[in-house]
């Protein structure tokens, strides 16, 4: 539970920096056609929405070692791994194990998180509920309204026509209602019909619905509504030709029937009629060039919130000052990491593996001591037979010019490396009884070296002040492959980021506990699957 | 009177009544569905909470009316609702036309603005 309330307020900030953005770009977009403005909401309300955008899917451990994602299509100049790898997200709340939400259910410890997230839970299955029982309400009050034409109701107890229905959308008009005013009014509620706008309307809902606590999101709503219903004022005029005056006249009329007891609620200054009787009285025909100059801007908009959302809200922890990073802390359990931090997640990849990691930081480079400390095991392709073989190590070090890399410390410790990776495409075979990993034929770039070891290596590397710049991108995932676990131990001083942020990456330990952990979900997955 | 409770939709279903009694229910539904857009469901509720009110009869699955036409016919313009339900419309349900009403103050306002432009097109 407070995993999901911490992903829904990720998604909720990105939205609101996003909702922001619309909202400046409406200011500057105001004199543009306004179906261009109530296009825009779609951006945020993807962003509200889905709870992963696309990040660059490159792995900083592809520098630190080799593995499991290497098998196939390792491409070593590029760093890039297999996309699907980073996105087969869909599934991962399922895959966070029933042993973690036991865990979590046992922790008897008070913790305002929890109580944060049954609130925001709550107030938002008030919020669908009322949301239902007003809709069955007001269907029961419009039960016996009649039909004047086609889906055109008259109903008692109105005094301003309106649309509701979603599959077979009914325009309600008060009855007595004729002349220009039903005419115009008509035009109006078909713009909606044709536009499907009581979806995106209920989808606005919903979204308000799950984002209630986020003040902008319901300015968002506020304005989307604005939008959609001077986008539809534009239809009329463009329809029925210039009839500013007598459609502002009618609209005018039509609110003024609706008496106010008490001084009207005017949440933004102006009642939605003042602000669209202003704008129709405003329109003129749009000019070629500010509809295409409104159609870049809008596409710019998207492109540029859509598909690049790791710049956007770029992934952030906090550096310590034992070292650790986050809510991290040395020697937690799997399930305590997923439960301090929820970016944490456990994927199972297109070759079966099963990933613990995070995903979207992004490191430029750090200076300080790295610990690393890691286990490697080959172990049978089908884990429940649980046939163990010759602990490993094995790990790449990939060298950028003028960097320096791990290469000296890992040849003191585990001899010289070896220029053939581990394919783990092929079934191990057993070799005077013991189970031996076939190597890739071809060769290990040049800057690049791969080590064996016969132990479990859990030594620790000290490593002095030195630097390592990694000057891509990447993506940081932890990670246990099920030929391999590797657990990482990373302490830094200092992070250095393209942003200036201290971004990135994890602190592991525990390694058997994360063995452990992972060989049942692989478990897990491999019975379900 | 019990009559002044009665508006336009009720009128509407009496005149169809009217037109076709003693009319079988099912047929009734038939009418309703085809004339006023109704559902069966609400037939049968306005049926019943008509004959509560005793303007119609419903026997046998036969509907008949109390009330000669003439006599509504009179009452008509009492028809009125009292208050209307606009303000509570959930406005995430519907979209509005007119929106949720407006102030005197803003309503001169806005029609000044709306004669100026008057002006301009004279």
């Amino acid at each position: 539970m407070e995993r999901l309330f911490i992903r829904v307020l990720q998604m909720s900030l990105a939205g609101a920096v996003v909702i922001l953005g619309v909202l400046l770009l409406r200011l500057l977009m105001r004199r543009s056609p306004g179906r261009f403005r109530y296009l825009l909401w779609i951006v945020p309300a993807f962003r509200l929405c889905v709870p992963l955008s696309q990040t660059s899917p490159v792995s900083l451990f592809r520098l630190l070692r080799s593995g499991p994602l290497g098998g196939g299509d390792y491409t070593p100049a590029g760093l890039t791994l297999p996309l699907e790898n980073a996105i087969t997200a869909a599934g991962t709340g399922a895959a966070l194990s029933p042993a973690a939400a036991a865990q979590t259910a046992a922790d008897p410890a008070f913790s305002w998180l929890r109580v944060l997230a049954w609130v925001w839970l709550a107030v938002a299955a008030a919020l669908l509920l009322y949301s239902l029982a007003s809709s069955l309400l007001l269907r029961r009050r419009l039960a016996t309204a009649v039909r004047l034409q086609g889906r055109v109701y008259q109903a008692s107890g109105i005094d301003t026509p309106f649309l509701l229905g979603l599959f077979h959308p009914r325009i309600y008009i008060p009855w007595g209602m004729e002349g220009a005013d039903l005419e115009y009014a008509l035009t109006h509620e078909h713009c909606h019909i044709r536009r499907g706008d009581s979806w995106w309307r209920l989808l606005g809902w919903l979204i308000l619905c799950v984002h209630w606590y986020n003040p902008l999101c319901w300015l968002g709503f506020f304005f989307m509504g604005r939008d959609m219903e001077q986008s539809c004022d534009e239809a009329v005029l463009e329809r029925l030709g210039d009839v500013r005056r007598e459609y502002s006249e009618s609209l005018l009329h039509i609110a003024g029937k609706h008496r106010l007891s008490s001084p009207a609620p005017l949440a933004f200054g102006e009642s939605g009629v003042g602000g669209r009787v202003r704008s129709v009285l405003r329109w003129k025909k749009a000019k070629g060039w500010v509809t295409v100059t409104a159609m870049l801007l809008c596409i710019l908009f998207t492109v540029a919130w859509v598909t690049d959302p790791a710049a956007l809200a770029p992934e952030t922890m906090t550096l310590n000052p034992d070292g650790t990073i986050g809510a991290l802390r040395w020697g937690m359990t799997p399930e305590e990491i997923l439960a301090a931090d929820s970016r944490f997640e456990v994927r199972e990849d297109k070759y079966g593996y099963v990933w613990m990691g995070l995903e979207g930081a992004t490191v430029l480079g750090y200076t300080g001591d790295i610990r690393l400390c890691f286990t490697s095991f080959i172990i049978d392709e089908q884990l429940h037979r649980s046939k163990r073989g010759t602990p490993m190590l094995n790990q790449i070090v990939i060298d950028y010019p003028g960097e320096i890399s791990l290469r000296t410390e890992l040849t003191a410790l585990f001899g010289e490396p070896v220029k053939h990776q581990l394919d783990y495409s092929r079934e191990p075979e057993i070799v005077d009884g013991v189970l031996q990993a076939p190597f890739k034929s071809e060769e290990l770039p040049e800057e690049e070296w791969y080590w064996l070891s016969d132990e479990t290596a859990l030594d620790l590397i000290p490593l002095e002040h030195m630097r390592i710049g990694y000057p891509k991108e990447t993506d940081s995932w932890l990670q246990a492959g099920f030929c391999s676990v590797f657990v990482y131990q990373i302490t830094v001083d200092e992070w250095e980021t393209e942003t200036g942020t201290v971004t990135s990456l994890a602190v592991l330990g525990n390694a058997e506990a994360y063995q452990r952990f992972l060989e049942d979900e692989y478990v897990r997955k491999t019975e379900e699957g | 009177m019990a009559y002044h409770r009665l508006c336009e939709s009720d009128y509407r279903f009496l005149s169809l009544i009217w037109d076709h009694e003693p009319v079988n229910s099912t047929e009734l539904v038939r009418l309703a569905a085809e004339e006023l857009g109704w559902k069966k469901s609400t037939v049968y509720t306005m049926v019943k909470k008509l004959a509560e009110k005793d303007l119609v009869a419903n026997e046998n699955a036969t509907v008949r009316s109390l009330v000669p036409w003439e006599e509504i016919r009179m009452q008509e313009s009492r028809c009125f609702v009292d208050q209307t339900f606009s303000g509570s419309l959930p406005g995430f349900l519907v979209s509005f036309y007119g929106g949720k009403g407006i102030s005197p103050e803003e309503a001169k306002e806005l029609q000044k603005l709306i004669d100026e432009l008057k002006q301009e097109e004279a």
